[in-house]
């Protein structure tokens, strides 16, 4: 029996969803679709078969997150499927509001959807005008950024372009995998949004190496005049395992710093060693992931000299400083990289032609992996278990193409919450070995999940 | 799915007196309680009535509920049907001419899933979303109860009392119609998608969708559960005097035995037949020991307490059995009514 897709498709009210669930129905494309609608939502869809619903979350298994599914889909679907006359796709609307886990699990966990029906594809609907005032004020709206397949950008003609580019980038910050389409009053080809199989792990899942590059990892970077021995490196508060880098360098200048800033780069790539409140930071070959719970540390200094430090956030937010007999040491080459850091303002501007777009979507957003090498099957596995088990209720969507030592093919996987589908893909042939994830979340820690996966290398 | 050829075997060893086509899914078959009528609700909105004895339409509504007929029930001592469906109206038909004696309700944009007349025909429950409305048989409103935590997915009254047993997610609770709360409740954090009480009144045995079957003795704190089936439990069929349980939720008949201590620890019978998972269970209307069993494989089956093997096998090679009814008050051996996803209604002889 060849399973029916359904499309999910999300987003506010007024987004465009209700003209765009009006297009697709009356394109011409001969298909027999039918539309079950959130009971609450938008009228105005004239189709024969419009079944409206109203969501009800039913947790399974003793309220296990990956078996939470929507039990009104689960009746009403189950009713549709007994009709002799079959349908070719299957389109839910849901509110603003409602989580898309639980819809998108309804057909992996109950045997009986997931033997007739399949995912095809979560659409997100936004408002180029709105979504701004959404994406700041709602959780909801940037959850359902993250759990998109496609995006479409509607209502373009209500934005500048540079807005737009705005917005992409900030979808883009949250959600890096996300197709983003944009469109005017939900116009959109069908084939973009319809028969897309964006869970289908046999249509060769693919990761736009653009999309997952890194993004600089740090939003500081100093170079200090320092003399040998012990300073202080003070936080106002417990700032929560942030990641710093320390090491000498040769030149305090304009240049230096630039220089200093690849070196921080590469370090950054690197999984970062536990430093422990009130732990000792050593100028090192690798960052030091200090521990959340610590407001003061110490900066060791083995001789007097240059030095770069390079933190994950900026001192402007955390009040981070270099202390020695409680005067503050000022840094002679200072440079933000943060979008909204006070410091990027008044440090020199040295025209540096990298991008750097490090947007903070505070909660939600996206951490990219590149690695090359094998990754080993048995630690990999036992790692993304873990990781799954205990951050499975953050991690909205991730999807991977790793290299498994022993293996002449890709291993591809992608899944939602704690649900995990993966299967060999494509022959490596020539193409460079490379490990290629993608994990979209609510406090995503890069560095531990670089670390994870750096952990199982061959 | 057994070989064609198989099923073909056994159909043509074992033909069906009768079979009538209707234009989508047989949602419901019901009885008439005197044994001569049957009528069936399809996804295609039609009702209809058939003649036992040779099939012959009796009368026929094709769009009874546009969009779907989701239940038909037969009023227990008068000639009225009630019906629903997606529509989201309650009709009451005379149940010989097929005339519309009344529309109860019109909610459209709700489907009416489910109705059920009590023992003595003094109420009609029917359910439209998380409540449930009783209705007498003139269609006049009778109360309503509380909304249940989710849509309610089971009405079975008590077999002799005015006490509905309501089942949704979230639990199950016991109403009396027109009483602002329910007279017993018991939750439940899972799906419960199957409901009988036992013959005697006393137990209400239960389906979930993750995949357990409980017993509940109703109004107190005692339970009983029996997990592990492989799948989630829909049909649940109480023998005659209520000395068995037999269970759906896979693709053996399980069969429970509550005399005595009651089932707890001990080993159920198993009936082994189908190779696909069971659509439905009917206990026979006279012997105790017997039940029928329908499933995936287009297979039905009777069995009986006491045999390893089935007493009668029936296929419907051309479609899927969902529903399984005896006929009420045979004189001799009751014929066996099959509903099926094709939208055929078929009637079998069942010599034993």
């Amino acid at each position: 029996m060849s399973s029916i897709p359904v499309t999910l498709i999300t987003g506010f009210l007024g987004a465009g969803k209700t003209t765009l669930l009006n297009h697709i129905l009356t394109g011409n494309h001969g298909k027999r679709i039918a539309v079950i609608e959130n009971e609450y939502g938008e009228i105005g869809i004239d189709h024969e078969l419009v079944i409206q619903t109203d969501e009800e979350i039913f947790e399974m298994n003793n309220g296990c997150l990956c078996c939470t599914v929507r039990g009104d889909l689960i009746r009403i679907l189950g009713t549709l499927l007994k009709r002799r006359q079959k349908f070719d796709a299957i389109l839910i609307e849901t509110t603003g509001l409602a989580d898309p886990g639980p819809v998108i699990q309804t057909f992996f966990m109950d045997d009986e959807m997931k033997a007739q029906l399949r995912v095809d594809a979560v659409l997100t609907v936004v408002d180029a005008r709105h979504v701004l005032l959404h994406l700041d004020s709602s959780e909801e709206c940037r959850k359902q950024i993250a759990f998109a397949d496609i995006v479409l950008l509607n209502k373009t003609d209500l934005a500048t372009p540079a807005e737009l580019d705005a917005l992409e980038k900030r979808i883009h910050a949250i959600n890096a995998t996300a197709k983003i389409v944009r469109t005017q009053n939900s116009v959109v080809d069908l084939d973009q949004v319809i028969g897309v199989g964006a869970f289908d792990l046999d249509k060769a899942l693919e990761i736009d190496p653009e999309l997952v590059a890194q993004e600089p990892r740090f939003e500081y970077g100093g170079l200090y005049r320092l003399e040998a021995g012990d300073y202080e490196y003070a936080l106002n508060d417990a700032q929560g395992g942030q990641t710093i880098a320390f090491f000498p360098v040769t030149e305090v200048s304009h240049h230096g710093l630039h220089h200093a800033e690849h070196r921080a780069e590469e370090l950054f790539g690197r999984g970062p060693e536990p430093v422990a409140a009130g732990g000792v930071i050593n100028p090192e070959e690798t960052p030091s992931l200090l521990a959340p719970s610590g407001t003061s540390f110490v900066l060791r200094v083995p001789a007097a000299g240059a030095y770069a430090l390079f933190t994950g956030h900026n001192p402007g937010e955390t009040g981070a400083r270099i202390v020695r007999d409680g005067q503050a040491v000022e840094a002679a080459e200072g440079h933000g990289f943060g979008s909204h850091d006070p410091h990027a303002h008044e440090a020199h501007d040295h025209g540096h032609e990298h991008e750097h777009n490090h947007i903070h979507e505070a909660d939600i957003s996206s951490v990219g992996i590149d690695l090359p090498g094998n990754l080993k099957l048995d630690p990999f596995q036992k790692w993304l278990g873990e990781l799954l088990q205990k951050k499975g209720a953050d991690i909205y969507r991730f999807k991977g193409i790793v290299s498994l030592a022993g293996s002449d093919k890709e291993f591809v996987f992608q899944g939602i919450h704690m649900l995990v589908d993966g299967r060999p893909g494509k022959p490596w042939g020539t193409r460079e070995r490379r490990n290629r994830l993608v994990f979209i979340g609510k406090h995503l820690d890069r560095a531990a999940l670089e670390l994870g996966v750096r952990s199982a290398l061959a | 799915m057994e070989p064609a050829s198989a099923l073909a075997k056994v159909a043509a060893a074992r033909p069906p007196r009768w079979q009538w086509r209707g234009a989508d899914c047989v949602h419901s078959l019901q009885w008439a309680p005197h044994g001569h009528t049957l009528a069936a609700a399809t996804l295609a909105g039609e009702l209809v009535s058939l003649s036992a004895a040779d099939g012959k339409v009796r009368w026929h509504v094709a769009d009874a509920h546009p969009g779907g007929a989701l239940w038909c029930v037969f009023h227990p001592t008068e000639p009225l049907l009630a019906s629903g469906g997606q529509d989201g109206a309650v009709k009451l038909w005379q149940a010989d001419t097929g005339q519309l004696v009344r529309v109860v309700v019109h909610e459209p944009k709700r489907w009416s899933e489910l109705g059920a007349w009590s023992a003595d025909g003094e109420f009609l429950a029917t359910a439209a979303g998380k409540a449930v409305s009783f209705w007498n048989a003139a269609g006049e409103a009778k109360g309503r109860t509380a909304d249940q935590k989710a849509t309610v997915a089971v009405l079975a009254w008590h077999p002799r009392d005015a006490a509905l047993l309501v089942a949704a997610y979230g639990g199950l609770s016991v109403w009396t119609p027109g009483a602002a709360k329910p007279d017993a409740f018991l939750e439940r954090a899972t799906p419960v998608l199957a409901a009988a009480w036992r013959p005697g009144g006393e137990w209400a045995a239960f389906g979930t969708g993750d995949a357990s079957m409980e017993a509940w003795r109703v109004g107190t704190e005692e339970t009983l559960r029996m997990a592990g089936y492989p799948t989630k439990i829909r049909e649940l069929a109480w023998h005659g005097t209520g000395d068995h349980l037999s269970t759906g939720g896979g693709t053996n008949v399980v069969c429970w035995d509550f005399r005595g201590d009651g089932p707890a620890g001990s080993t159920p019978i198993e009936f082994l037949g189908h190779s696909e998972f069971i659509t439905a269970l009917a206990p026979h209307p006279t012997d105790p020991r017997r039940v029928a069993s329908a499933g995936r494989d287009h297979l039905v089956f009777v069995w009986q307490t006491g045999a390893d093997d089935p007493v009668a096998m029936r296929a419907v090679p051309d479609s899927v059995p969902l529903h399984v009814a005896w006929q009420p008050r045979a004189a001799k051996e009751p014929l066996l009514a099959v509903g099926c996803e094709g939208g055929e209604i078929v009637l079998f002889k069942v010599a034993g």
